[in-house]
């Protein structure tokens, strides 16, 4: 068990090394220069040339590529080079911002769609099934941007059930009641296509899982679908979910920057954007690392249960 | 023979079939759009911004800019067309070759290519177009990097999954003490029965493809105004829908969804008639 | 005889009917105008409120007066930093300019010449942390960008207040409420410079300076104003908490939060759903739907015009005839008609309306493709030849995009690239090559606003100074003269030399452009691009 986990971080690391060095080699592909860029008008060629020391921009691109890891590693991430702040604190305000969005947005992509997918499942062959998994395919193929500004049109500004954007009621007392009222519609925009996805695959689980030998013994011998469900659909069930879920963190993520675009959260998706946007890259090179680096984590997390749950990987796992 | 064989189980395969005639159709638009589009999707109609569906003469209503939302959609059906299928292709070309060398001997290079492929797994594309527009500009190259780095990884793990598990089959033991090359068991064993699957899977990625490739688009990645393109059209309608006409974001949004539909039922159809055994 | 009885009877009582309607109207009157002493005494205790939220269209820069730039950013720091002469904000805008009223100096003295001001500053004013305003704090801020061997000085704050304090010879403290600043030539503008939005000359603390440093100023903005800097989490919100030691008139609200809301529909959303009281820059598309369902959309004549600037470094919008025909292309009444739904005003200058030296007659060249075409041809350039990128900000594309399209029905071919405001502000100082024009929107109610669109949009785009001729003594000459007739007629000149020269597109003034929820009360539209808050209150 210890060596699988090793064996797994001993493969991550390498990959974080090289995404590290992919975000880096792209930022320094961009033309100009943000200091000269953007003091041009306002300072001699001297004092461009002192600020762009202190930020290191002269020396070679290999010394840089090390001072920023050694920076990075450190904990010293560097200043923002559009907004004169240190990126640490344009990243911290909006990442946990951003992690609490995709927790709920997980939160709501599982429940349902575990729910669903037993459900169809289990009424496989039925026409509730097969509607369902009509609205499956056509919700899968949705626009999450389209869906979310809909959603904002519908429920927020015709029937007025949620707020229209932002994290907190700025009078409010920023209470947690207040942050689920406005957390819900964002969340739930960016869970909805996932929930499809997974919906689908927990369903074709579970009618591989029925058919196999040893449940049709059960099933003949008279044991309902509950009490199959229970003891031991749900085992054999844990594995996959945990990897589609690990798999559709990747879709999350990259669908929570258009959530936070459409809905204003103050995430990193916004932040990242702007970045890249104003050649801004400190900032980038961080919250791309950031990201990428929580994303091997959750992969590496749920790799890491799979095998636990499962070692021969022999179930039933995706098509 | 095979063909005509397969055809005609495609035919009856309803879905498919569906799949296969929206796509048909969206091609034949993409065409003949010079012909068919009503009016220059650059036009601007005086007086009718923002007009409803069912303004004479505009079957769609008018956008934000007063121009025809049908020939737009037209328009636009060509240009997510292009920018989708063609990358499409040349990724799952460039997977077949990666997968194929990677998987047909376990060795330092396939383990090269395969880890390459985890990172490019692991990164959340929308910031690699992200990134790619900081140092291109917006644009066709950035959208269509992006699109084949999102495909090549998925597609080429699909077929090393595929070569390995086809080496490992008896013919192929049989074929070597036959004596026949490596070259041969590749070329002429070993790859129609790989692309086969990889022709099932494109052909299902490419629906995920074009809601992806419109939401970059969205996000602005894309082609640059005042080209018609249906994700940023999206984007342009998504201010005017609380403003009071949610045609000018809804009507690309229907096209998108239909055209991956398309792609999705077709990939279905081929995936139960030439591989019933999945 | 009775009926003449009848008839003085009658008269008299319609005479005292006259005098009670005329009594009764003064009671009335008096009762509904504000102001009057027996509404305010009654009113004013109940117009104590928790929390104003403003909503803003663009995210502000920095909170540091000397660094600053953009509408936005000084919508919040006013409120925070003050200078040492204020306007009048709470004058409407059909009453014209704001007048110039005493801010932190009481008093002030201006010698023949316009070279010596003195100013007498406000006794017992204390900055946010408790330090004493005086003479000797206001003298740190001017040394902070002006003084090279100031041990505090800043190198880029020199750079942003250089428009109006290049040629101060010395600030000198005669006593500690006294302060004169000396100009090595006459500068007849000066007061009106001061309390601006950009080179705004708020007094900061220098106590607040010395300890956060040149670069945390900002973050730790500390002023004399009548609110005091709570938080800012950037891209989210900005908390001011009224100052209770204010020397002026006690604010209503207890606590402001600007919100930038970059989305215009989901500006307009958060007003009707009640999660912004204002907003600050309101879609044209949502004007009559607002106005419909009760919303104040005031009308606004703001010292603001949206306008494109020239790289006069780009191969064809360096030539005259090209920029001739460029401007007759572009439809601005159409426009402003269909685009924006009637709600701006097309500018042919450079000037707007709000201006003292605007003349309503001197107009640059009006729509006219064919000429545009015309002018094209003769300089040797076929139809799709000339072709270069116009860059804008979001707010702004869709107008750009009109633009784009009228442009090609006379043969021009553009690209348009939008970018978020600050990351396009930042690159505004490197223009590309390709780049002919780049889009913006700014405007001053003092014709010295003629200079300061020459210094930043002709001279630093591209040698435009080579271009845009003949200009600079004459302006010069202006800034000096301190007859204000005499000096008049001379920016009329230059504002002339401007236009036969194409030195801008002007494009269009918004004039609905504040939205105010029906509960809000107080909240005046100047004649300027900013607003006062503190007058401001919410009816319960």
């Amino acid at each position: 068990m210890i060596r699988v986990i090793l064996l797994r971080l001993a493969q991550t690391i390498p990959l974080l090394f090289l995404v590290s060095l992919l975000v880096f080699l792209i930022a320094k592909l961009m033309p100009g220069d943000p200091i000269s860029n953007a003091l041009a008008g306002q300072l001699s060629a001297d004092a461009i040339e002192q600020i762009r020391q202190v930020y290191g921009l002269d020396k070679s691109a290999v010394t840089q590529y090390f001072i920023w890891l050694k920076n990075l590693l450190s904990g010293d991430w560097g200043i923002s080079l559009t907004m004169r702040t240190p990126v640490a604190q344009v990243l911290g305000e909006s990442f946990t911002n951003t992690v609490i969005l995709t927790v709920a947005a997980v939160v709501l992509c599982l429940v349902p769609g575990v729910i669903i997918g037993i459900f169809c499942g289990l009424s496989h062959g039925t026409r509730r099934d097969r509607l369902v998994m009509l609205v499956v395919q056509i919700g899968n193929n949705i626009p999450v941007f389209w869906l979310a500004v809909f959603f904002i049109w519908f429920f927020s500004v015709k029937l007025g059930w949620f707020p229209v954007s932002g994290m907190y009621d700025m009078r409010g007392d920023r209470s947690l009641g207040d942050l689920l009222h406005h957390l819900f519609l964002p969340a739930f925009s960016t869970a909805l296509i996932s929930m499809l996805i997974l919906a689908r695959q927990v369903r074709n689980s579970v009618i591989t899982i029925m058919d196999t030998d040893y449940i049709r013994t059960y099933r003949a011998l008279g044991y309902s679908n509950r009490v199959l469900l229970f003891r031991h659909l749900g085992r054999n069930l844990l594995a996959p979910i945990v990897g589609i879920t690990g798999l559709q963190i990747g879709y999350l993520l990259s669908g929570v920057i258009f959530i936070e675009k459409i809905f204003a959260w103050p995430g990193v998706g916004t932040q990242l954007f702007n970045a890249a946007a104003g050649q801004d890259y400190p900032t980038i090179q961080t919250g791309v690392m950031l990201i990428a680096v929580c994303f091997l984590v959750v992969n590496l997390v749920s790799d890491i249960l799979q095998d636990w749950l499962d070692p021969r990987h022999s179930g039933v796992l995706l098509s | 023979m095979r063909l005509l064989t397969f055809l005609c189980r495609l035919v009856r395969h309803k879905l498919a079939l569906a799949g296969l005639l929206i796509l048909l159709t969206a091609v034949g638009l993409s065409l003949l759009a010079p012909i068919i589009a009503p009016y220059d999707p650059l036009q601007s109609f005086d007086g009718l911004r923002l007009a409803p569906p069912g303004t004479p003469g505009h079957l769609l209503g008018l956008d934000n800019q007063g121009r025809d939302m049908l020939s737009r959609i037209i328009w636009g059906g060509r240009s997510i067309l292009i920018a989708s299928i063609l990358p499409v292709i040349f990724a799952a070309l460039l997977s077949l070759a990666l997968g194929l060398l990677a998987g047909f001997r376990a060795s330092a290079f396939s383990e090269l290519i395969m880890r390459t492929m985890d990172i490019l797994f692991a990164f959340p594309m929308v910031l690699l177009a992200i990134g790619l527009s900081a140092v291109l500009g917006s644009g066709y190259s950035t959208v269509i990097i992006t699109l084949i780095c999102s495909v090549v990884p998925y597609l080429t793990r699909v077929v090393y999954r595929d070569t390995r598990s086809e080496i490992a089959k008896d013919y192929v033991e049989a074929l070597r003490a036959q004596g026949a090359s490596n070259g041969d068991i590749l070329f002429r064993e070993i790859l129609p029965n790989v692309a086969t699957p990889l022709l099932v899977y494109t052909t299902s990625l490419l629906g995920g493809m074009v809601v992806f490739l419109a939401g970059l688009s969205f996000l602005g990645l894309g082609i640059q105004p005042p080209e018609a393109d249906w994700g940023r059209m999206v984007g342009e309608g998504a201010q005017m829908m609380i403003l009071g006409a949610p045609h000018i974001a809804t009507a690309p949004a229907v096209a998108i969804v239909l055209l991956s539909l398309s792609f999705n039922w077709l990939g279905d159809g081929l995936r139960d008639l030439l591989d019933p055994n999945r | 005889m009775k009926n003449k009885k009848l008839i003085s009877k009658v008269l008299l009582s319609r005479r005292k009917f006259l005098q009670l309607a005329a009594l009764s109207s003064v009671v009335m009157a008096s009762l509904y105008l504000p102001g009057t002493a027996q509404a305010e005494e009654k009113n004013e205790s109940e117009r104590y409120g928790k929390t104003l939220i403003v909503g803003q269209a663009l995210e502000p820069t920095l909170y540091d007066p000397n660094r600053q730039y953009s509408y936005e950013t000084y919508r919040v720091d006013k409120h925070i930093y003050e200078s040492l002469v204020a306007e009048d904000l709470s004058v409407p805008a059909s009453q014209g300019i704001p007048p110039i009223i005493p801010g932190l100096a009481t008093s002030w003295e201006i010698n023949n010449d316009a070279t010596v001001f003195t100013f007498h500053l406000r006794p017992n004013v204390k900055f946010h942390d408790g330090t004493p305003f005086d003479a000797e704090a206001v003298k740190f801020n001017v040394r902070r960008f002006t003084d090279p061997e100031f041990e505090y000085f800043d190198a880029r704050s020199k750079a942003t207040m250089a428009q109006v304090y290049k040629d101060l010879k010395s600030i000198t403290v005669t006593d500690p409420l006294t302060v004169v600043y000396t100009f090595n030539k006459p500068f007849p503008g000066f007061l009106r410079f001061l309390p601006q939005g950009n080179w705004v000359s708020g007094i900061f603390s220098p106590a607040a300076l010395k300890k956060w440093g040149q670069d945390g100023l900002a973050d730790h903005p500390t002023g004399t104003g009548p609110y005091k800097f709570v938080l800012r989490v950037r891209n989210d919100r900005t908390e001011l908490v009224r100052n209770d030691d204010w020397w002026g008139q006690k604010p209503y609200m207890e606590r402001i939060i600007f919100r930038p809301i970059l989305d215009g529909s989901t500006g307009v959303s958060a007003l009707q759903s009640g999660q912004v009281d204002i907003l600050s820059r309101t879609p044209t598309d949502a004007v009559d739907l607002l106005t419909q369902a009760g919303y104040q959309v005031h009308d606004s004549t703001e010292a603001n015009q949206v306008f494109l600037g020239w790289n006069f470094a780009n191969r064809y919008t360096s030539q005259l005839a090209v920029r001739q025909a460029i401007i007759k292309a572009i439809n601005r009444e159409g426009l402003v008609k269909s685009l924006l739904n009637g709600h701006a005003v097309a500018s042919y200058n450079i000037l707007n309306r709000s201006n003292e030296a605007f003349l309503s007659d001197q107009k640059d060249y009006l729509y006219d493709p064919e000429g545009a075409k015309k002018l094209l041809a003769d300089a040797g350039y076929k139809p799709g030849e000339v072709s270069f990128t116009i860059i804008t900000y979001d707010q702004n594309q869709p107008i750009i995009e009109w633009i784009q399209r009228d442009l090609s029905k006379v043969g021009i071919k553009v690209n348009v690239v939008s970018q978020e405001w600050i990351t396009y502000s930042s690159h505004l100082a490197n223009l590309a090559d390709d780049t002919g024009l780049f889009t913006m929107e700014w405007g001053l109610l003092t014709p010295q606003w003629l200079n300061v669109a020459y210094k930043n949009y002709v001279v630093s785009r591209g040698k435009g100074e080579n271009v845009i001729t003949d200009v600079a003594p004459l302006i010069e000459q202006a800034s000096v003269t301190t007859d204000s007739a005499q000096a008049l007629a001379l920016w009329h000149q230059v504002n002339q030399k401007f236009q036969e020269q194409a030195a801008f597109v002007p494009l269009l003034e918004l004039n609905r452009v504040f939205t105010s929820a029906p509960n809000v009360q107080g909240f005046n539209v100047p004649a300027q691009n900013f607003y006062d808050l503190t007058k401001v209150w919410l009816k319960k």
